[in-house]
């Protein structure tokens, strides 16, 4: 199920819109996720703040936004282009990679919530994808 | 949560419901509880609270049943297409246009999403109510269960989509945990 050029397209498509409220749309599937997850707080406790809305979660929420923004501008190459990422998650932070799913879901129904229009079907599917490759890739590292 | 419980004082290792002798996981802690591959004692499954009750009431008295379920069957036979194979007779469903516009998906998905209305009248017992429709997906229309979670993922951006900032996440953690007890009450009678 790897990425045609009309999925790298429609995934292009949209960042652009993206891209402009990145921060918020980080953060509100970040706080989402924590809401509708609450086993992912578990990879939090250091932070002070685990609420919706607070600091520590938009700070993150940008820090995620910036990864998938990297990923975008290197679609053509997700395992080379996030290597560095992959080594991040696979020997610093140790996130589950089930936990990729569950992100992505939340950020894909945040998209729903704020791009009622945009976030049709066919975009649906091209981010869908576009979130398993780079879940996929994040992945490569971790043994 | 179901509990599976296990006599302290049995002299054997018999499991309580089926008589035969199973392998018995040992209880990590004081207070846990013995398992065994038996039959869960308690019928009552699933709690829920005031505020997920009232959320899925909510939800589903405002719904445009003839939108969202025609949207939400088209989007998943769109972004997952391989459970289009259980609509072979349905016609044109070349691509993301044509399944869109066509009138039996639309019409299926109506069906579909009237179909969760039992389970919204029926929130304490769902499991018994799906009894026979689970049946029916088995036997019949064989469909691999797997699917209802892809199904259940597609209404969920549906409904987010329809809700907009008022599906916030704990509204979202209600209407997923309603599927989610669906999803699982649909594939019980599979074997």
């Amino acid at each position: 199920m790897s990425l045609n050029s009309k999925d790298k397209a429609a995934v292009k498509a949209l960042w652009g819109k993206i891209a402009k409220s990145a921060d918020v749309i980080g953060s509100e599937a970040l706080s989402r996720m924590l809401v509708v997850y609450p086993q992912t707080k578990t990879y939090f406790t250091h932070w002070p703040d685990m609420s919706p809305g607070s600091e520590p979660v938009k700070a993150h929420g940008k820090k995620v936004m910036g990864g998938l923004g990297l990923a975008v501008s290197k679609i053509d190459d997700l395992t080379t282009g996030l290597m560095e990422l992959s080594e991040k998650h696979a020997f610093t932070l140790r996130v589950d990679p089930s936990n990729f799913k569950v992100l992505s879901h939340c950020i894909l129904v945040e998209l729903a919530t704020i791009f009622p229009k945009e976030f049709t079907p066919e975009e649906h599917l091209s981010y869908d994808k576009f979130f398993a490759a780079v879940a996929r890739a994040l992945s490569e590292k971790y043994r | 949560m179901t509990q599976y419980t296990l006599q302290a004082h049995r002299p054997s290792n018999r499991c309580l419901w089926e008589g035969r002798r199973v392998a018995l996981k040992v209880a990590s802690g004081a207070g846990d509880l013995q398992t065994c591959t038996g039959k869960p004692r308690d019928s009552k499954m699933v709690e829920w609270t005031d505020f997920e009750r009232a959320t899925i009431v909510d939800i589903f008295s405002k719904m445009q049943y003839e939108v969202v379920g025609p949207a939400a069957l088209a989007r998943c036979l769109i972004v997952y297409p391989w459970t289009q194979r259980y609509f072979g007779n349905f016609g044109n469903l070349y691509n993301a246009a044509a399944i869109s516009g066509n009138p039996m998906v639309a019409k299926h998905g109506t069906t579909i999403l009237h179909g969760l209305d039992r389970a919204v009248k029926n929130m304490d017992n769902i499991k018994a109510t799906y009894a026979e429709l689970s049946v029916l997906h088995s036997e019949k229309l064989h469909v691999d269960p797997d699917n209802f979670k892809l199904l259940s993922d597609c209404l969920t951006v549906v409904v987010a989509a329809q809700l907009g900032k008022d599906f916030t996440g704990e509204v979202q953690a209600a209407f997923q945990k309603f599927l989610a007890v669906v999803v699982s009450a649909l594939g019980r009678q599979y074997h």
